[in-house]
């Protein structure tokens, strides 16, 4: 199945390649600057995607406020990629031959793995706010145009395995995971972290996605005789798993990766049978000076506080850091936005948290360190960054993702 | 990992593979019937059969958001996509049925997608449920059996395949639809309304369609990829069961739903939809004709 799709992946590739540099120069504007965020409306990340909209839309407007990119006006063009692998090459496609956009951003772990090639081949960065993925812990940096502004798995992994364990002082667990990129990646990371603190999981299960039922699987849970199971499952196949497990009566505790954590998922599976499920989150470190004026910024705009977990800020930093390169480079092409976005994230350089305090000490000639909304930012050689702070979330009796606890991450390993 | 179970537990076990067989075997039998039914009658793949789950399953919570009960709801929304199947019959299929199976495959995938696209636009993106109230399994000798919904799927699944073939073999209107899918041309000369039988065919099977969709949705959750995942599972079922049989398509949904079950016994879960297709390779080595070939179906058809 996996090598099919891999097959035909390729030929759309090839395809969307060819395609893509015959007519990229053609729509090119002198006068704006094209910037794409390309997330799955449809699919899996459905829920997620309007916030990360409404994220790109509050940095584009801060941009365009504080004069554009190089005196150019920013237009964001929002496309969906179905959180999927084909969704993504398509979408990526139209970005680049259609509306000429100089950076994609915001794609999920499936879909930026798949357009690793797309992205050198085309000099567009990709950049990530929301996927984990271990394909990413190596493959990104200056020159292969892959970036992400979110923690890896890897290192969330640890935060999962640290948290069961110090914090929850559950030594053994069931894992269930759905054969998915994301899903599969973030259960390699913490079996590796949790076994390695000394933690046992006592039996591991796979589920195929999209399947009505899952009672076969939901017993071989069973034989384990679970007090808390690990999901890392993807938003439909998980309701169907823990709606199951409560009819034939198993009433296991829960602790969830970040796919299920979405109103959605509690109101779907419903609040009776999630109630208690348990999810840790990074997070920037409370009343953080970036995050805050991002915050305010973002209920003004909206009407609401963004949320953690959300990846909102990681989204909105992606942005400000593009910018912050075209303007660095004194360019708006994808090219020189992959030369600079490390040198302007710093560590290096003076500590700017806002697009117009990062340009106004550009122009003095001074080099810069964008501080983001969801932490410091510094990319490292392989486009990659940590996060200071871990937050544990748990369905309320009402149905709420509430904090229940907030930890220090920064000394824990990074992965 | 599934095969290391306590020999205490086998009786126990051997009870669950029957339940969960029997609950997946429902779920595709009601959604592969009516798929088969236009296959058989109409002679073309109707690749919109899927989004007819969809469209059910919305309909269906359209209903219950309404504050009807999961019952009448479940009744509405199948007769409400029995009638979208008759209008789309009448619109569109209908006036290019003398173009061939190809074009009407052709434009039963652009009803797909104007359906997934509508239901889109209406519902949102974003993953729904019915609202009920969370249920236990009902207990058999002590043991979890199957949830309220299970069962109703179970004997409606059933009941369904059973009229279905009453309806067939026995009145005067089934057996204008066999006689008209067998040869047109001598039906008519018979004095059958070839048009009328067609209305029918296509309400029947898009309301059982419909239906399929709402149990799809109470079993788990509903989102707009419901109706492309399971038309994959539909036109597998209808191959292995042999391409234009509904007696077939009936068997094939046991077969591969129980095929499954005890497979999962020697094999781990990630391989579900690796043992289904290995299922239905074997069978079309054997039996290039699918399982009708079993009482000598498919011989002599020609679609």
């Amino acid at each position: 199945m996996r090598k099919r799709a891999t097959h035909s992946f390729g030929l759309a590739l090839a395809a969307a390649i060819s395609f893509g540099t015959l007519t990229a120069p053609a729509v090119a504007q002198d006068d704006a600057v094209n910037l794409g965020l390309l997330v799955g409306f449809t699919g899996d990340m459905g829920p997620w995607a309007p916030a990360l909209n409404n994220a790109a839309i509050v940095a584009v407007e801060e941009i365009n406020a504080a004069g554009g990119i190089l005196g150019k006006t920013v237009n964001l063009i929002s496309e969906d990629n179905a959180s999927t692998v084909e969704g993504a090459v398509r979408g990526a496609t139209k970005l680049v031959s259609v509306n000429g956009v100089s950076a994609i951003i915001g794609p999920e772990s499936d879909p930026i793995v798949a357009l690793r090639g797309f992205a050198s081949d085309n000099q567009v960065p990709v950049i990530s706010t929301s996927g984990g993925t271990e394909a990413l812990d190596d493959a990104g940096g200056t020159g292969t145009f892959i970036y992400r502004t979110n923690a890896s798995d890897s290192f969330l992994g640890v935060v999962h395995a640290k948290m069961l364990l110090d914090e929850m002082d559950q030594k053994e667990i069931v894992l269930v995971v759905e054969n998915l990129e994301g899903t599969q990646s973030a259960a390699g990371t913490f079996r590796d972290a949790y076994e390695r603190f000394g933690g046992t999981i006592t039996k591991e299960v796979t589920l195929a996605p999209g399947q009505t039922s899952y009672l076969s699987e939901l017993r071989d849970v069973s034989s384990a005789e679970p007090d808390m199971v690990f999901l890392a499952v993807g938003q439909t196949t998980g309701v169907s798993f823990v709606k199951q497990a409560y009819q034939r009566g198993y009433d296991w505790k829960y602790w969830v990766t970040s796919d299920l954590q979405s109103p959605d998922f509690v109101n779907a599976a419903g609040v009776e049978i999630v109630q208690g499920i348990m999810n840790p989150v990074s997070s920037q470190v409370e009343g953080a000076e970036s995050w805050e004026r991002f915050s305010a910024a973002y209920e003004e705009r909206f009407g609401e506080k963004p949320e953690p977990g959300f990846y909102q800020a990681e989204t909105y930093d992606a942005f400000i850091a593009v910018a912050l390169a075209m303007e660095a480079a004194g360019d708006t092409s994808g090219a020189m936005v992959d030369k600079n976005l490390v040198a302007v994230s710093g560590p290096e350089g003076v500590k700017v948290s806002s697009f117009a305090d990062g340009v106004a000490a550009l122009r003095d000639g001074q080099e810069i360190d964008y501080e983001g909304a969801s932490g410091s930012l510094d990319f490292d050689e392989h486009g990659n960054v940590t996060i200071p702070s871990t937050r544990l979330l748990q369905v309320s009796e009402t149905g709420e993702w509430e904090t229940v606890k907030i930890v220090d991450s920064s000394a824990f390993p990074a992965n | 990992m599934t095969s290391s179970q306590e020999p205490t537990d086998r009786a126990g076990h051997e009870m669950d593979i029957l339940i969960f067989g029997l609950i997946s075997a429902s779920v595709v039998l009601l959604s592969t019937v009516g798929f088969a039914l236009i296959l058989r009658t109409e002679g073309f793949l109707h690749i919109a059969h899927g989004q007819m789950l969809l469209l059910g399953a919305y309909a269906g919570l359209l209903l219950s958001n309404l504050g009807l009960h999961i019952a009448p709801t479940a009744v509405g929304a199948a007769l409400f996509t029995g009638l979208v199947g008759v209008l789309f019959y009448g619109v569109l299929f209908r006036p290019i049925k003398t173009r061939g199976a190809l074009v009407l495959l052709f434009t039963s995938v652009g009803a797909a997608y104007v359906v997934y696209g509508l239901v889109g636009a209406i519902a949102g993106k974003r993953m729904l449920a019915f609202d009920l109230p969370p249920v236990r399994a009902l207990q058999l000798f002590g043991q979890p059996f199957m949830t309220i919904y299970e069962l109703a799927i179970v004997i409606v699944a059933i009941a369904s395949a059973l009229c279905l073939h009453l309806f067939l073999a026995y009145t005067s209107p089934g057996q204008a639809i066999r006689a008209v899918s067998d040869d047109e041309a001598l039906a008519r000369v018979r004095g059958i309304d070839p048009m009328r039988t067609s209305y029918l065919v296509w309400f029947v099977a898009s309301a059982l369609g419909g239906l399929a969709g709402v149990f799809l949705g109470i079993l788990g959750s509903l989102h707009l990829a419901m109706g492309w995942q399971q038309i994959i599972l539909i036109l597998a079922t209808t191959v292995l069961g042999g391409i234009g049989s509904i007696y077939g398509v009936m068997l094939a949904a046991f077969v591969l739903a129980f095929g499954i079950e005890i497979g999962l016994l020697f094999v781990e879960s990630s391989y579900r939809s690796g043992l289904a297709f290995l299922l239905i390779i074997v069978v079309l080595l054997v039996k290039p004709q699918g399982l009708q070939a079993l009482w000598g179906g498919g011989a002599g058809r020609t679609h």
